[in-house]
């Protein structure tokens, strides 16, 4: 009986042991990315197979676009917030208002534009396989990503394309 | 658990026996009987459940068997890990997902959070 326990036992804190050693080997590249200074550096790092020059470079570049693009988002959320206060007394299209709608239009191309080098530029720091997985990357998941306009009744629940940064 | 039937003729007891008042009549030897079913009860084993018997009769006799307990710990071996493998794929994949999601919304300000 005695003997019996003991295997019993010896199975069930086997399984245990078993469970965390593969559950701790399993999510060790995660857990680094997570405690990584910059995680979501990590990840494209990891992602894209990056060696260490690879990924400086590229930590260069994030860290140069950044305060750039959000001057610019900073910009275009000016413009929206006097476009809003000229639309709210405004009766009609007024020479105003239609130099702020092209202002923003042009703040906002610029910023479409400048957000395209950088994805170039990133892709070119890459080794050449991994800098087209990264361009077709960005293409499926960032503002590029071809999205139907919309013109009916869920017109609510189209979302905005507002400039903001997280 | 064993009673004690050393007082069964103590003076108390037939005292408050005495003083019980009853209008039917006992059938005959009737304390007797009694008393024979009472140390009946106590001598019949303890019922244990058939499932109970089972397990300690693995336990036992077949769970240290050499071949059924090299089975037994490689079969909890083997599910602990395949549980840790499934649920560190599921961690990992979560974990990346939102790294994604992170760089992406960090160099696409038109990137849209979704509303709750």
């Amino acid at each position: 009986m005695k003997r019996g326990l003991t295997i019993l036992a010896l199975g069930v804190v086997g399984a245990v042991v078993a469970y965390c050693c593969v559950y701790l080997a399993g999510t060790a590249k995660p857990r680094a990315m997570l405690q990584s200074p910059k995680p979501e550096l990590a990840w494209l790092k990891q992602e894209f197979n990056l060696g260490d020059a690879e990924f400086t470079r590229i930590s260069e570049l994030h860290a140069g676009y950044l305060p750039q693009c959000k001057d610019r988002c900073r910009r275009i959320n000016e413009l929206n917030n006097r476009l809003s206060e000229v639309l709210a007394s405004a009766t009609q299209v007024t020479t105003e208002i239609e130099k702020l709608l092209s202002e923003r239009a042009q703040m906002r191309a610029t910023c479409q534009s400048e957000m395209i080098k950088h994805f170039f530029e990133v892709s070119r720091t890459m080794p050449p396989e991994q800098g087209k997985r990264y361009l077709a990357w960005v293409w499926g998941n960032t503002c590029f990503r071809e999205q139907a306009m919309n013109h009916g009744t869920n017109s609510h629940a189209t979302t905005t394309n507002r400039a903001q940064h997280p | 658990m064993r009673i004690d039937n050393s007082n069964r003729n103590t003076p108390p007891l037939r005292a408050l026996l005495k003083e019980w008042k009853q209008e039917a009549s006992l059938p005959p030897r009737f304390q007797e009987q009694v008393w024979r079913r009472i140390e009946r009860a106590e001598a019949a084993p303890v019922p244990s459940f058939w499932l109970t018997k089972v397990f300690a009769n693995c336990l036992t006799n077949l769970l240290p068997r050499p071949a059924l307990a090299t089975a037994y710990v490689a079969l909890l071996l083997a599910i602990g890990a395949s549980v840790g493998w499934s649920q560190a794929r599921q961690e990992t994949a979560r974990v990346t997902g939102e790294l994604s999601a992170r760089y992406a919304e960090e160099v696409d300000p038109y990137q849209t959070t979704p509303q709750p």
